[in-house]
């Protein structure tokens, strides 16, 4: 019978030993778990206290040890799920083949294993995900941050890549939709009430209501016959993302569940981060085309046409995705086939998406270097979008502005810039305009803010 | 709530001060947007214009922990090295740092990658007092430096450079510039502090709860416009350095306060700032005040003490950051113990910035360092010009050297035992004067030499003048005898060609005779229709006879001639 009166309390952690109060002794042990299940064995102590959240010894193992008592694999489950579902590709396989026997089973508590696994599916997921997936790795190998702030940083991480992962795959959706509706002129009819919510919505969306309107998307594409916007994700195999008690949607509903929990004022502790992170994972191996498709991004594309020759196109694009080894690639291209400006596909070899204006380049809008990924998010009163910057992690407005197309004399090429700046920031409104028009079957009109543009104080040369 | 004492007197504001640094919030923001716009900007500004705050206080605060990794890179000895030695100490343990005489970064890309991967944060890589590239730094290192950005700008981790520098070394940047047209693409000035700013600095530290400093209530904006107008002294500049402002809010808290620990409260009033003197005697009196009572301290004369000071700046005024064993080596006569002891004293004293990393001492600004320039003797300017005169020329590689001339030798021999040149330093110092009395001796020797060949040549011209006098003698007498020979013998070949002439020309007139009697002949022949054998032979014996005449008439001219 073991001893239920015995109180053992995890006091402090270091990389090294375990401070414990045991019945109101402090006593110190190594930091290993074959120690701590040793001390709970011979006290004849089932459960240990860390924090406010009490630990069956029962369910601890080696995976989990980490995250329970520091945070030298916090990112152990996520990291190693992701790994061992990357499965057969090239290199998670060479990774994999790599390690020694006997570090083998429990990989992910070796760092170095585990940050070389982290490198790799930073590698290997689509940019927008790859990017969350460092942040994730990044507060979990913080060794400087209070375990407070790190949980904190670290759960708020897990939900933001969880309503990222559905808002890319929903506006994949979006996209094809509207560009059905726009073109194969079929009475489709997509006027649902999460559909409404989205394109009307003044604030951010939850992520039970990102969900619903991911299964509103599919069943409107399944009941109407449209093409899937992946082959990864059709008629046939879309059963999962539906059904209640796949173990997509129940780690969709944990991680839900635990976001009501911060909204309540619970506060997270070392248990709610693991929840989250096993729910992230299984949410990502359900979205398996995050790591065989790229972002790219069409900054600018000219036109050029010489007497009695074909017109020809130069497009300067961006694959933001490093793959293979291949850095991120800025590339000119010139052929004969139009292509959408400002345009940010998601695309593998065969397929490609365009999610503009739910996802856009906002530095190529702007004509400047390097990229900045926006998500739509809201609408911002009559006249605007509210878009979430990914590198900064802030919010961002584009107001409609009407600005005037008509010619007229340029004096300086920062004049042109900046009137260029307005008139294709207007072009994201009115895109979103016909989108809402189109897949709802409405009339909306955006409102031209009345102000003058924001004063750049950068040099630009 | 524990107060804290919110000014930083000459250190640079950093991540953790962000609630005491104000009057920058423009700037931050324009930082902040150029950082995603570009993988690598240039800061610029004067000195103490807050360049270093700015990015290491205002831009650090923007990002999120795990969206910031930051490496202040400042250039040590070397640049290069300075960024290798980071890059190996971040790599968590991967890479270890070799030092190499002419540093270059092995591995670069792996290096970053093994940065990268130690925190799996973004990188920015911050080039602070870059002009000291341009300064302490040769052509081969800035070249280096160049070549390094470039191959970072390509590796794929996400990497930003920024490069602060002073305003006035901005052009240094062109070459650069030419071989990474971006790198001034984007660029931000960090304006000097004008009052307005000066005022959100003094009125934000004194409404910030956990500051010990407070203004009189209802005196806050005549305070703040005192305080300017002291910094900026008679100049009337409408901008003030912000060390100045730091230094002179340090020294009207310890005027108010007295308390060296700077724990407790102080209220700023006009009545205590009217008080101060300007900007001018507050930073000499500082530095006074600390070398007198680093002398009475350690018991030495505060001459001695100047002099252990001024090697950290160069001969421009500027700051030159030294090791403790190279600044032994620069006193040669001043006790290794001494000279630790001044360096404690003035890191206490914030004169002196000793960072870890690099294991170097430096002034803590660079308005400190034209103070020490300004109390530095001739003597002491000397030694430092002959210093830099040596080190120069020894820094270049054997075969690009050159020996140091006579008059430079001359320049440098009376400081040498001043400071210790190195063993390199003292080697070609010698050569130079072995190679100068070599020069000395070859030239005298050539000299010699030419003497004797111009003694000789003398000798040979006077020789040859005597032959031609004699010559001349000589043929003065067979000229004479010549001339009265050659007149005989003119006399004799008149006679000799008259008498030819006479002879041909009797000659002549028989041949003429001759032609007569055969032109006689032919005709009777052809009268008496003779055989044309016969005529055509009196016709040739006229023809001769006619030539014979026409040549002995020539000759008869030559003659005559």
């Amino acid at each position: 019978m073991p001893n239920e009166t015995n109180n053992i309390i995890i006091q402090g952690v270091t990389d090294s030993t375990l401070t414990l109060n045991v019945n109101g002794t402090v006593q110190e042990i190594h930091n290993q778990l074959a120690d701590l299940k040793a001390l709970l064995q011979n006290l004849k102590a089932p459960t240990v206290q860390y924090a406010d959240k009490i630990y069956n010894i029962e369910h601890i193992n080696e995976a989990n040890f980490g995250v329970m008592t520091s945070n030298r694999v916090f990112n152990g489950v996520l990291t190693k799920e992701l790994i061992h579902f990357l499965g057969e590709r090239t290199n998670a396989r060479q990774f994999l083949n790599g390690i020694p026997a006997e570090d083998k089973e429990n990989w992910e508590c070796v760092r170095l294993h585990l940050k070389e696994a982290q490198g790799l599916l930073g590698d290997s997921y689509v940019w927008v995900i790859g990017w969350e997936l460092r942040r994730l790795f990044s507060i979990g190998n913080d060794r400087q941050k209070s375990m407070e702030i790190k949980v904190d940083e670290y759960i708020n991480h897990c939900f933001s890549t969880y309503r990222l992962s559905l808002q890319l795959v929903n506006y994949l959706f979006l996209s094809k939709l509207w560009d059905a509706k726009k073109t194969q002129k079929k009475n489709i009819d997509a006027n649902k009430k999460p559909l409404t919510d989205f394109f009307h919505t003044k604030r951010l969306l939850k992520l039970t209501e990102l969900r619903t309107l991911f299964h509103t998307l599919l069943e409107i594409f399944r009941d109407n016959d449209l093409a899937f916007p992946l082959e990864e994700m059709e008629a046939a195999n879309i059963h999962p993302y539906l059904q209640p008690d796949s173990a997509f949607n129940k780690a969709c509903a944990s991680m839900e569940a635990l976001e009501a929990l911060g909204e309540q004022g619970e506060k997270y502790g070392l248990g709610h981060c693991h929840s989250a992170e096993i729910s992230l994972a299984t949410i990502l191996q359900a979205f398996p085309f995050f790591t065989t498709h790229q972002l790219v991004t069409m900054k600018k594309v000219e036109y050029e046409e010489t007497r009695n020759t074909t017109p020809r196109y130069i497009k300067d694009f961006s694959i933001l995705e490093k793959k293979e080894a291949q850095n991120l690639q800025r590339i000119l291209n010139y052929d004969n086939k139009p292509s959408l400006t400002y345009a940010l596909f998601f695309r593998n070899g065969r397929n490609a998406i365009n999610l503009f204006p739910f996802l856009l380049d906002f530095n190529a809008l702007t004509n400047e270097q390097d990229f900045q990924i926006y998500f739509y998010e809201s609408r911002n009163g009559n006249s605007g979008l509210r878009y979430f910057s990914i590198k900064n992690e802030k919010e961002d407005s584009i107001h409609y502005r009407a600005a005037a197309t008509d010619a007229r004399e340029i004096l300086s090429e920062e004049q042109k810039n900046a009137e260029q700046k307005i008139i294709r920031l207007d072009l994201v409104i009115r895109q979103f305009e016909d989108a809402l028009n189109t897949v709802l079957d409405a009339d909306v009109r955006f409102e031209a803010i009345d102000s003058t543009p924001k004063v750049d104080n950068t040099f630009n040369f | 709530m524990k107060k804290i004492y919110p000014f930083k007197f000459l250190d640079a504001y950093q991540r953790e001060d962000i609630d005491f640094f104000f009057g920058r919030k423009e700037e931050i923001e324009a930082l902040y947007e150029m950082v995603f716009q570009t993988k690598i900007l240039v800061v610029f500004g004067f000195s103490g214009s807050g360049k270093t705050s700015l990015i290491q206080c205002g831009l650090a605060n923007k990002f999120q922990t795990y969206d910031w990794l930051m490496l202040n890179i400042r250039r040590g000895s070397n640049l290069i090295a300075s960024l290798d030695k980071t890059l190996c100490q971040q790599s968590d343990e991967v890479f270890a740092y070799t030092e190499l005489e002419e540093p270059v970064i092995s591995d670069l890309s792996k290096k970053i990658e093994a940065v990268y991967r130690a925190s799996f944060k973004p990188l920015y890589l911050i080039f602070d007092q870059f002009e000291e590239l341009y300064i302490l730094g040769n052509k081969t290192e800035q070249e280096r430096f160049i070549q390094t950005v470039r191959e970072i700008l390509l590796v794929e981790q996400p990497v930003k450079i920024i490069i602060s520098i002073r305003e006035e070394y901005l052009g240094h940047l062109y070459e650069f510039e030419r071989a990474v047209p971006e790198l001034l693409r984007k660029k931000l000035r960090v304006e000097p502090m004008n009052l307005d700013k000066v005022k959100t600095v003094i009125e934000g530290v004194g409404r910030l709860p956990q500051s010990n400093v407070r203004l009189q209530a209802g005196e806050e904006d005549a305070i703040a416009e005192g305080i300017f107008d002291k910094i900026r002294g008679e100049e009337k500049t409408l901008s003030i350095q912000l060390p100045y402002l730091q230094v002179f809010l340090d020294k009207l808290y310890l005027q108010t306060t007295g308390d060296e620990k700077r724990e407790a409260d102080a209220v700023f009033t006009s009545a205590a700032l009217s008080k101060m003197g300007d900007i001018g005697d507050v930073l000499r009196n500082f530095l006074d005040e600390q070398v007198l009572l680093t002398a009475q301290k350690l018991e030495q004369k505060p001459e001695s003490i100047w002099r252990i000071l001024s090697p950290f700046v160069t001969l421009e005024g500027t700051k030159e950051p030294l090791a403790e064993q190279v600044l032994c080596e620069r006193l040669p006569d001043v006790l290794p113990a001494l000279v630790g002891s001044t360096l404690q004293a003035f890191v206490s004293s914030r004169i002196l910035r000793y960072t870890e990393h690099e294991q170097r001492y430096e002034i803590a600004h660079d308005s400190l360092a034209k103070q020490i320039h300004a109390k530095r003797s001739d003597e002491e300017i000397a030694i430092l010009e002959v210093q830099r005169l040596v080190h120069s020329q020894v820094a270049l590689k054997a075969e690009a050297r050159e020996f140091f001339t006579e008059k430079q030798l001359a320049f440098i021999e009376p400081y040498l035992a001043k400071f210790k040149a190195g063993e390199e330093e003292l080697d070609w110092i010698a050569r130079s004067r072995a190679h100068v009395k070599e020069e000395k001796e070859a030239e005298a020797k050539r000299q010699a030499a030419e003497l004797v060949k111009t003694k000789k040549r003398l000798r040979t011209v006077w020789g040859l003048l005597a032959a031609a006098g004699m010559a001349l003698l000589a043929a003065g007498y067979f000229g004479y005898n010549a001339n009265l020979q050659k007149k005989a013998a003119d006399e004799a070949t008149f006679k000799a060609e008259q008498s030819l002439i006479i002879s041909y020309n009797s000659d002549i007139t028989r041949f003429k005779g001759e032609i007569e009697i055969a032109e006689r002949n032919r005709n009777s022949f052809e009268q008496y229709k003779a055989q044309d054998d016969v005529i055509r032979l009196e016709t040739q014996k006229i023809d001769s006879l006619t030539n014979r005449i026409d040549t002995l008439e020539i000759k008869i001219k030559l003659l005559k001639k």
